[in-house]
């Protein structure tokens, strides 16, 4: 196959740029950027399109975007070339979309595309597929695209590819050892358990921890949920008790609660108390001076001045009373010398006696006898009304007769006493008759006239009677004077009273006003009020103390009384106290097993989550394992099925090339050694330089496609950059050799190779870019 | 007279979640989630004065569940002014030698069944039968039916029914036949162990459970609030149920389609164009990558690259194919060594391995160029 033309319609940098090329070899030279890497990716574009291999849609490849012109959109070129005789023309569209290749034949125009291989997933015919020719088989063969500068183990890896590749009867682009490196990394990545740094490592040793902390927390748990039934069978048994004590326990409750209340109460009514007693004692401070001694003094001095008044108010009630009955003397003593009719005492006495002496006396012996009868009559009727009463009414036990005797007889006792008082009457009536025609007679009448009496008897009364009111005023005079000495003497008494008194009350008012009291009952309630200041600092002090005592109670549970609240017990409680403290205990165990371990529930979720990765990094380790062994099964098959003579070929390549080594070999681990010639052992190729590993991979690739022996062009771009002038001239001395074969395409930017091929004697067509 | 209560159940208090990264610290997060939808259920029925709250198994996730979560819940039945509690267990938190209910004093208003046959709990004030049957073992292929068909419903009463089973299930996880449960002529049947909540007629309902627990349980989740009215005169009630939802971050499942022309930075678009920032940065994700990718790319560390933009991210990319021929390439290296290679491959027995085996080899040929 040789390539003839080149045409850019719209390629990377290029536009409408065409390229002619000869059978033979073909030298594009170019300068840096001159486009000659663009070049050779659009022969393989051509060829191929920049589509990704066995996918099952079309993918586009790197390729498409790097080439893609800046307009975008246009993307297109056309090649023709020249096989068995047949001019083919190729004319593609590279454009996303409107991608397409239709094949011509040049000679005649016709288009051949149906002609080839079709390809479903990218939808395009395949101009190389009748020879077998993907695009790995050409990248990794024919094509040799410039290596990157910097790498050194660049050349070896391509060297594995293309002895790889070598192995292959049909070219197959394989390569086992780079598919096995990238599984090894791969699980060089995931890890391995006894990596701890590794993800898989870190997780296992993450895992084991959690075990070991699962263990620790199941068992610790285990023995809190055991505590925890034990704890519940204790609540319901201390349930049980309470029950069974329910009436007690309640009381006990109920009392525990309420001498708590009560104490609490007693508290608040204390210290309110004590805040009230304290504002009083506050106001009441001032009358401390007052004293119940001094209360004493003036209340002596107060009853020395009410005994004082008292005598006073007696004496003055004495003196009134005096002077009332010195009035009525005087007054009685008026009277009294009324009835002497305005006679003197002297005058009635002469009078009298001058009357007694002319006048004799009347027979006082008829008076008496009259008197005597009248007595006896009285009687003799009384009798007789006495018997005739009880004889009637029968209330004396006699005869019948005895008792008509006895009536009659008092019958007639009454009517003879009757009679008898008659007789008596008139006796009397004129006997006074005869007395007053007597005394009508001489000076006896005179003085009957003079003091208006008609008898001689009236002037006796009346002299009798004169008698008796001049005793009687004599009597009220001595009686008078002796009232106003009484009275004298009392009104002496009173004065010096008053003065005493006056006294007095200045200094009991002047001790009142030095206490600012106006009374003694003032001072008094002062001093009731000084006792009740004294009483309450007392019941302050009392109550502070009780408050302290009650203070202690509530803080220490205890009632008023001192006693423990909790000493009133209920049945049972020795055994309600040691479930108390059991439970107390087994909780406090529950509590420091809980310490310091982790929860299962957690330490399970994290195992979960580790044992999921591990279990993934597993697979993953599992698939690269797998993978791996296939692979080394198929290495040492490939590595036995090698042919020593294609070493060997590839070897004189290499002696040719460097003049230096001779053999290569490519051990069981596919390291690509070369023979020393000067110690005669295999050198690894990493040991070599990177000039001579260029060097290595030309030979390698030179001698592929010598092998293959596809009718293809030899295409390489710029492998002589790190080739000194020998192996450079070496290399191009074969390269020539190769173009009596096939044609070769060698893109370069110096202009050292034509002169070196000129120097050989080699043909080449050369073509500036 | 009863006329509201709560059905709920299958809390799960306690339980290990897994998650494929940060396991303890995402489940501890999700285990307080469960303690607040449990504190917000008693909150409730405090403060709406519901009369009856009944849990309906699997109240713990286990029976070895920490002693202080069932104190924890015991207190919190205490703190139920107004509210009767009925508890029956379930297969995780089955009352046996173990039980979780040993270790709590619970308080008066809290009634448990301990008995794995049908007995009943006559709260007169709410003049409500409730029967009932709890888990005593980790397993029950049968249902007690001999002592559900001695219990004699009174009419006047209002009668529940609750049990935790599955309806229509074959297994070990107590089969209940829906038919046979209704035949009584019960009230209301509330059941647990289904986790998505579903009412069905004849006043059958599962709670699910109030907060997802899992990939596997979308949807709304909560409690059930049932009310009843009465017909004094026939003695007839009516029920009505309604799903009382509770807040919580919900588990989301993505199927990203991803195709060859997708970069590594165009598949972390679009798993980001999944849903919301906020919504992100809320629940749980899990994303599955499907269809075919660029060999050439590597999610390695896909999820790394995603977590900052989630709350919580993971990735699945057991769906995701490789965009690569095998077969194309094994038919055109049959003799050779790439061809020996894939047959190889292609022969590893675990299918896990086979796969993960052949999409690092192809990855590695990729990076040798093969496949260029």
């Amino acid at each position: 196959m040789k390539i003839k033309t080149l045409t850019m319609n719209a390629f990377g940098k290029f536009k409408n740029k065409t390229i002619a090329l000869e059978p033979g070899l073909n030298i594009i030279q170019g300068n840096n950027e001159a486009g000659k890497t663009t070049a050779q990716a659009f022969i393989q574009g051509m060829y191929f399109g920049f589509y990704k291999p066995y996918r099952k849609k079309k993918t586009y490849g790197l390729e498409y975007e790097k080439y893609l012109p800046w307009e975008q959109l246009n993307y297109s070129g056309a090649l023709i070339y020249e096989v068995n005789g047949r001019e083919i023309r190729l004319e593609r569209n590279f454009l996303r979309g409107k991608d397409s290749l239709i094949i011509y034949d040049n000679t005649t125009g016709e288009d051949i595309t149906e002609g080839f291989q079709y390809d479903g997933v990218i939808r395009q015919h395949l101009p190389l597929a009748e020879l077998d020719m993907t695009p790995g088989i050409y990248n990794s063969t024919v094509n040799i695209r410039q290596l990157p500068v910097e790498i050194e183990p660049g050349p070896q890896e391509e060297i594995r590819e293309c002895y790889l590749k070598m192995q292959r009867s049909d070219g197959n682009d394989m390569n086992l050892k780079g598919i096995a490196r990238r599984l090894e990394e791969k699980k060089k990545n995931i890890g391995r358990s006894g990596q701890s740094k590794s993800k898989v490592g870190l997780a296992i040793r993450k895992r084991d921890d959690l075990l070991i902390a699962l263990k620790e927390g199941e068992e610790a748990y285990a023995k809190v949920a055991l505590n925890q039934e034990t704890i519940v069978r204790y609540q319901k048994r201390m349930e049980k008790i309470e029950t069974e004590n329910d009436f007690f326990v309640q009381e006990t409750a109920v009392n525990h609660k309420r001498e708590l209340l009560q104490t609490y109460e007693k508290i608040t009514e204390l210290e309110k108390e004590n805040t009230q007693l304290a504002e009083n004692i506050k106001g009441w401070e001032k009358l401390q001076c007052f004293t119940y001694d001094k209360l004493e003094g003036l209340k002596a001095i107060e009853n020395q001045i009410e005994r004082l008044t008292d005598q006073m108010n007696y004496i003055e009630k004495e003196m009134n009373d005096l002077e009332f009955h010195l009035k009525s003397i005087r007054q009685k003593e008026e009277s009294k010398r009324l009835c002497l009719n305005g006679k003197n005492w002297e005058s009635i006495c002469e009078d009298y006696e001058t009357f007694i002496e002319n006048k004799a006396s009347p027979d006082e012996a008829n008076k008496k006898s009259t008197r005597s009868l009248g007595v006896l009559l009285a009687g003799l009727i009384l009798v007789g009304i006495g018997l005739a009463g009880t004889m009637m009414n029968g209330s004396c036990q006699v005869s019948e007769s005895l008792g008509n005797v006895f009536l009659t007889l008092g019958i007639a006792m009454t009517l003879v006493g009757v009679i008898g008082a008659g007789l008596l009457a008139v006796t009397i009536s004129k006997s006074r008759k005869e007395q007053k025609i007597r005394a009508n007679n001489g000076v006896s009448e005179s003085i009957l006239e003079k003091y208006e009496t008609d008898t001689q008897e009236d002037f006796i009364n009346y002299f009798k009677k004169a008698s008796r009111s001049q005793k009687e005023l004599e009597q009220m005079k001595n009686e008078g004077e002796l009232l106003s000495v009484q009275q004298s003497r009392r009104q002496a008494g009173f004065e010096v009273l008053f003065e005493q008194r006056r006294g007095i009350l200045k200094d009991f008012k002047t001790q009142l006003a030095k206490f600012g009291v106006p009374s003694v009952e003032v001072y008094a309630k002062g001093c009731k009020k000084s006792q009740q200041t004294e009483e309450m600092k007392l019941h302050f002090n009392t109550n502070l103390r009780l408050l302290e005592g009650l203070y202690e109670t509530v803080n220490a549970g205890k009632i008023a009384g001192g006693n423990s609240l909790w000493d009133k017990a209920p049945p049972q409680a020795e055994e309600l106290l040691k479930l108390g403290k059991e439970i107390a205990r087994l909780e406090g165990e529950n509590n420091t097993l809980m310490e310091g371990v982790s929860l299962p529930v957690e330490t399970t979720e994290a195992l979960k989550t580790l044992n999921s990765q591990i279990d993934a990094c597993d697979l993953e380790i599992r698939a690269c394992d797998a993978a791996l062994e296939i692979l080394e099964k198929i290495q040492k098959e490939s590595h036995q099925d090698s042919a020593p003579e294609l070493n060997q070929h590839i070897g004189a390549i290499l002696g040719e090339l460097t003049q230096h080594y001779q053999g290569v070999k490519i051990d069981e681990t596919m390291k690509v050694k070369v023979v020393d010639p000067l110690v005669g052992n295999f050198r690894d190729a990493e040991q070599l330089s990177a000039g001579t590993m260029d060097q290595v991979h030309f030979a390698f690739r030179y001698g592929i496609s010598d092998v293959l022996n596809r009718d293809m062009p030899f295409i390489l771009d710029e492998p002589f950059a790190r080739y000194d002038h020998q192996r450079k001239t070496q290399a191009l001395k074969l390269l020539g050799e190769l173009s009596q074969r096939e044609q070769v395409i060698l893109f370069t930017c110096g202009d050292g190779e034509g002169q070196i091929l000129d120097a050989l004697g080699v043909a080449y067509h050369s073509i500036q870019l | 007279m009863l006329t509201t209560f709560i059905h709920t159940g299958d809390f799960h208090l306690g339980r290990p979640f897994t998650f494929k990264q940060q396991g303890n610290y995402y489940g501890k997060n999700k285990r307080k989630e469960l303690w607040a939808a449990f504190e917000f259920t008693i909150q409730f029925a405090n403060e709406m004065k519901i009369p009856l709250l009944l849990i309906t198994g699997d109240l713990f996730d286990s029976v070895n569940v920490l002693s202080m979560d069932v104190k924890r819940v015991a207190e919190a039945f205490g703190t139920l002014t107004e509210t009767q509690v009925v508890i029956i267990t379930g297969n995780h938190d089955y009352h046996g030698d173990n039980s979780p209910y040993n270790k709590a004093v619970w308080p008066k208003n809290v009634y448990i069944f301990k008995k794995d046959t049908f007995r009943s709990v006559y709260i007169e004030g709410l003049n409500t039968e409730i029967f009932g049957m709890s888990w005593v073992k980790n397993e029950y292929r049968e249902f007690p039916e001999r002592s559900f068909n001695a219990i004699k419903l009174q009419d006047t009463r209002y009668n529940i029914l609750m049990v935790h089973g599955e309806v229509g299930g074959q297994g070990s996880y107590l089969p209940l036949d829906l038919k046979l449960l209704e035949s009584k002529g019960f009230n209301a049947i509330v059941l647990g162990h289904i986790h998505k909540p579903g009412m069905a007629p004849g006043n059958v309902a599962y709670c699910g459970s109030p907060v997802p627990l899992n990939f596997g349980e979308t949807g709304d989740h909560g409690f059930l609030v049932s009310r009843i009215k009465t017909d004094y005169e026939n003695y007839q009630f009516h029920t009505t149920n309604g799903l009382n939802p509770i807040a919580s971050r919900g588990y989301q499942k993505r199927d990203i389609p991803i195709t060859p022309e997708h970069s590594y930075n165009d598949i972390i678009e679009k798993v980001l164009n999944c849903d919301t920032k906020e919504n992100r940065r809320q629940d749980f994700y899990r994303i599955c990558l499907t269809g075919f990718i660029d060999p050439e790319i590597q999610l390695d560390w896909i999820n790394e690259d995603l977590e900052d933009e989630f709350y919580y991210v993971e990735t699945d990319t057991s769906q995701l194919e490789l965009e690569i021929d095998i077969e194309q390439l094994l038919a055109e290296n049959q003799n050779n060594e790439l061809g020996q290679f894939l047959k190889a491959l292609e022969n590893i027995v675990d299918p896990e391995v086979r796969k993960k085996a052949m999409i690092y080899s192809i990855e590695a040929m990729v990076g040798e160029g093969v496949l260029r």
